[in-house]
């Protein structure tokens, strides 16, 4: 609320932004832009009309997809269980929800490679039952639910631990049983947040590439992804069908960020309004 | 003259926050800006300070044009509502904080900044508290912290913003007759902003009453509360009845059943003469309740056309009268404020 | 906070009369999740690095090419990391202390490097610095290499972690407001005397957390770094890199070795930040 001029640093705090984003974001972004529409709409149709390709994108948004519906459901289970009981542990249960964003995605990619391979410590349970899990689409999946759990979980958190205790205890004095009130109080109050975490986990999980190559097993129109579909296109140094399939990722990543933040200002204004 | 505001304007998008406010602060003298929330007194208070920039109008500053001088050359001591008091800092460097960023040439020594740190916490009454940290106090003491904060600075001027908002009623009391007798030693021009009329009328030498963005009316507490010149001020300062009638030979009537044109009549509840009598120019009424709970019986009375009326009768003259509920009353204003409608 | 806690407590004993079954079979459900799904990955990596013993471990981290690795990943975040902490501060300074137009689009805009592909990221300045990009023939006739090289490496680690400091502050900063601020100036504190004494001490713990949280996804970036990485040994290879290139030659332990380095600074990255919460925690209550 303070004038232009009363704090003093505006114009260099500000300039130094925009010159810092301009250079590193825009700029490089703006390369993407004019290249992909170089290709013009033949040029697209032919990278996006391949099979391979459109397979690639398949399987990535697909597993994403399903990672993230697991994320919700697992998500919701640790947000509610972290927020809500006190147990032994739980701090060190807290601290380690966010490993998937600490952990370097390529050491994750080998470790959960090497524990569902047919003789890992998991995959040797799968194999016995005739599942393979690791080089399949399921490893896929599995990887992305790894790389994805932080967003749910740290998006419910803060929702969980505002909603109002008395709430639920009218509810509860009004006779509603223990899932009654779970199911038509508390979780309504959640769904705007779990969507939310569930969009972040899943634009994360379409563009995943370290923790997932390891596990999944490459196999064009099978188990490849989006994003390897770009680097072998770059290793190949065909930058046209590299920059086609980024552009056409990037495209949707940028409509769900924007779905999430007219989700958020949604619930903004009916929250306000209430 | 300390400040003179010239024309002041401010907006916020489309709300007119202030809205072409003039107001002159006289040296040595206690203000206060007294309005309800959103009336626009706090804005004036920062645009004062320098703490915002008016969109118009102009702020004169001993003479200077404060718009050339920013917030640190004013030399403005000003305490927040909620103190800003600096977290990390003990309560000894919050008070020392103005001394020690001194430019060099003007800062004192060392042994100096801590005789007036200790001087100024002898002067607000926290002597033994200066290693404590902000979040150790409470809200009475940080109030004075910020004060001795501000006072730091040997600023021309001290403004405060609702000093006393934040605290509960008793400890509001006591540092508001602390208030006045500290600005009685020092002599230190000082505005302060506060919604609380009770608090204007007894702390300050002139009370600026402010509504929408402007000045409803600046005057000594006497006169803003006796020879109110708006229906607001009136409204505002206490409670008070309103009636629709007319003014006959100097008095007060009031009745508008006539169909002739009226007046406004505000008439505070202290200012009935309360008969079972009727009288010349008397409203009848019937008594509904009465609260005997405190220094003066407050009754609610309805008048023949259902409105009801507040009245305040001291309790001996309650108890005279031995009234009861249903009585039928006659009251009497014996002083009113009138305005044309 | 504390009181909050204990608001939740109860409202958890409300729904949980005796705290029962259902409290249990969650609390139950969650850990075996944990176990599985965070744990193991993790026993998974120390088991694969110490799986053939001390030596062989203590030989694969001590390699040339391992240290390179090190070097080059403490060197790329070492340039990202203060950059990116300049404009962290200098965009919660603008973008909190401020009325200006657009400012809703640059936060989205802030944010945007997290919303990319790491793949993207790395194209993105491929198709800047590359031979066939804007600035690669100029680069070529300069002798200068950018893409398959450490300045690429850099870039990828700066755009990567770029908003992340920034994150960590905007809301902090939003929530102080600038009330102290305004009272360090109007006691005559100059701008530079503000932030160093007034507003850096009160956001110390955010800036903290978000640089911890930068540097480790500096240090672990893999996807973007590997499209500009020339990935040549002792050279281009930072240490997840080096992690991928033994895993690939089958080199398991050697590989789990490294990444169990990796796995360990994770693991401190995870307990300061928890840390930090804790004390910013304390300080709030």
């Amino acid at each position: 609320m303070a004038g232009r001029r009363v704090i003093p640093g505006f114009g260099l705090s500000l300039g130094f932004t925009l010159f810092y984003l301009g250079l590193l974001v825009l700029l490089p972004l703006a390369a993407l832009v004019v290249k992909a529409s170089s290709l013009g709409f033949a040029g697209f149709a032919q990278v996006l009309g391949s099979p391979q390709v459109q397979a690639a994108l398949r399987v990535s948004f697909v597993s994403a997809a399903i990672a993230a519906l697991g994320n919700g459901l697992f998500g919701l289970l640790l947000a509610w269980v972290l927020v809500r009981y006190r147990f032994i542990g739980r701090r060190a249960i807290d601290a380690l929800v966010d490993l998937p964003f600490a952990l370097p995605t390529a050491v994750a990619g080998i470790a959960l490679a090497t524990l569902y391979a047919p003789q890992g410590w998991i995959g040797q349970w799968f194999a016995r039952a005739d599942i393979q899990i690791a080089y399949t689409r399921a490893g896929i999946v599995v990887a992305l639910t790894f790389v994805g759990l932080p967003f749910v979980v740290r998006t419910l958190q803060p929702v969980l631990l505002d909603l109002d205790a008395e709430v639920e205890q009218a509810a509860r004095s009004l006779g509603a049983s223990r899932w009654q009130t779970f199911s038509r109080v508390i979780l309504p109050a959640l769904v705007p947040a779990l969507i939310t975490g569930m969009t972040l986990a899943f634009a994360r999980a379409a563009g995943e590439y370290g923790s997932v190559v390891f596990i999944a097993g490459n196999m064009p129109g099978q188990t490849e992804i989006a994003p390897l579909v770009i680097m072998t296109r770059l290793e190949q140094f065909d930058y046209a069908g590299a920059t086609a399939v980024g552009a056409a990722m990037l495209a949707v990543s940028l409509l769900l960020l924007l779905a999430v933040n007219l989700l958020q200002a949604w619930t903004r204004r009916k929250l306000g309004g209430a | 003259m300390s400040i003179e505001v010239t024309g002041v304007s401010r907006l916020y998008g489309a709300h007119r926050a202030l809205d072409n406010v003039s107001l002159t602060v006289q040296d040595g003298e206690l203000l206060a800006l007294l309005g309800p929330s959103g009336s626009g007194k706090t804005t004036l208070l920062r645009v004062m300070a320098g703490l915002e920039q008016a969109d118009a109008g102009s702020v004169n500053f001993f003479g200077q044009d404060a718009r050339q001088q920013s917030l640190r050359q004013r030399n403005v001591g000003f305490v927040f509502q909620h103190y800003a008091l600096f977290r990390h800092m003990t309560v000894f460097e919050n008070v020392a904080f103005g001394l020690r960023v001194k430019p060099r040439r003007d800062r004192p020594p060392r042994r100096e900044i801590t005789r007036r740190v200790q001087e100024l916490l002898g002067l607000v009454q926290l002597d033994g508290l200066a290693q404590r940290h902000p979040s150790q106090l409470s809200g009475g003491q940080r109030q004075r912290v910020a004060l001795a904060r501000a006072l730091a600075i040997r600023p021309r001027v001290l403004l405060l913003d609702e000093p006393f908002g934040a605290l509960d009623a008793q400890v509001r009391r006591e540092l508001r007759q602390w208030l006045r007798k500290l600005h009685d030693d020092i002599g230190l021009t000082s505005v302060f902003v506060t919604h609380d009329q009770e608090e204007a009328l007894e702390l300050a030498d002139r009370v600026a009453v402010v509504h929408r963005g402007r000045i409803e009316q600046i005057g000594t507490p006497q006169e803003v509360y006796h020879r109110p010149q708006t229906p607001f001020v009136v409204s505002f300062l206490g409670s008070v009845n309103l009636f629709h009638g007319r003014i006959e030979q100097g008095r007060p009537v009031l009745h508008d059943n006539d169909g002739r044109p009226t007046t406004r009549i505000f008439v505070r509840p202290h200012d009935f003469e309360v008969s079972s009598q009727h009288g010349p120019d008397s409203v009848p009424a019937i008594l509904e309740l009465a609260n005997t709970a405190g220094p003066l019986a407050r009754l609610q009375l309805r008048d023949t056309k259902g409105r009801a009326i507040a009245v305040e009768l001291s309790l001996e003259r309650f108890r005279v009268m031995r009234l009861a509920r249903g009585d039928q009353l006659y009251l009497t204003p014996t002083q009113a404020q009138v305005f044309a409608t | 906070m504390q009181g909050l806690a204990t608001n939740h407590g109860s409202a958890g004993r409300v729904l949980d009369p005796g705290g029962g079954f259902v409290r249990r079979g969650l609390i139950g459900l969650a850990l075996c999740f944990v176990a599985l799904f965070l744990v193991l990955p993790l026993v998974a990596v120390f088991h694969g690095a110490f799986e053939k013993g001390w030596r062989l471990y203590l030989a694969a981290i001590a390699q040339p090419e391992a240290l390179a690795a090190v070097k080059l990943t403490l060197l790329a975040t070492a340039i990202a990391l203060p950059l990116n902490l300049l404009f962290g501060l200098a965009a919660g300074w603008a973008i909190t202390k401020f009325r200006f137009r657009g400012k809703n689009l640059l936060v989205a805009l802030i944010d945007l490097p997290f919303s990319v592909s790491p793949v993207i990221a790395g194209l993105i300045f491929v198709l800047l610095f590359g031979m066939q990009g804007w600035f690669g023939p100029w680069l070529a006739d300069h002798d200068l290499r950018v893409v398959f090289a450490v300045p690429g490496i850099v870039l990828a680690t700066v755009f990567v972690t770029l908003p992340m400091v920034a994150r960590a502050l905007i809301p902090l900063m939003q929530d102080q407001g600038h009330d102290d601020e305004l009272a360090a100036l109007s006691l005559g504190a100059s701008g530079l005397q503000t932030f160093w004494r007034v507003t850096l001490p009160n956001i110390k713990w955010g800036l903290l957390h978000g640089v911890i949280l930068a540097s480790a996804r500096a240090m672990g970036e893999f996807g973007a770094v590997s499209v500009l990485s020339g990935h040549i040994a002792g050279r281009t290879n930072t240490l997840p890199l080096h992690v991928e290139a033994l895993y690939n030659e089958y080199q398991f332990a050697a590989a789990f070795a490294v990444a169990s380095l990796l796995a360990l600074f994770a693991l401190v990255t995870l307990a300061l930040k928890s840390w930090v919460e804790y004390r910013t925690e304390g300080k709030a209550s």
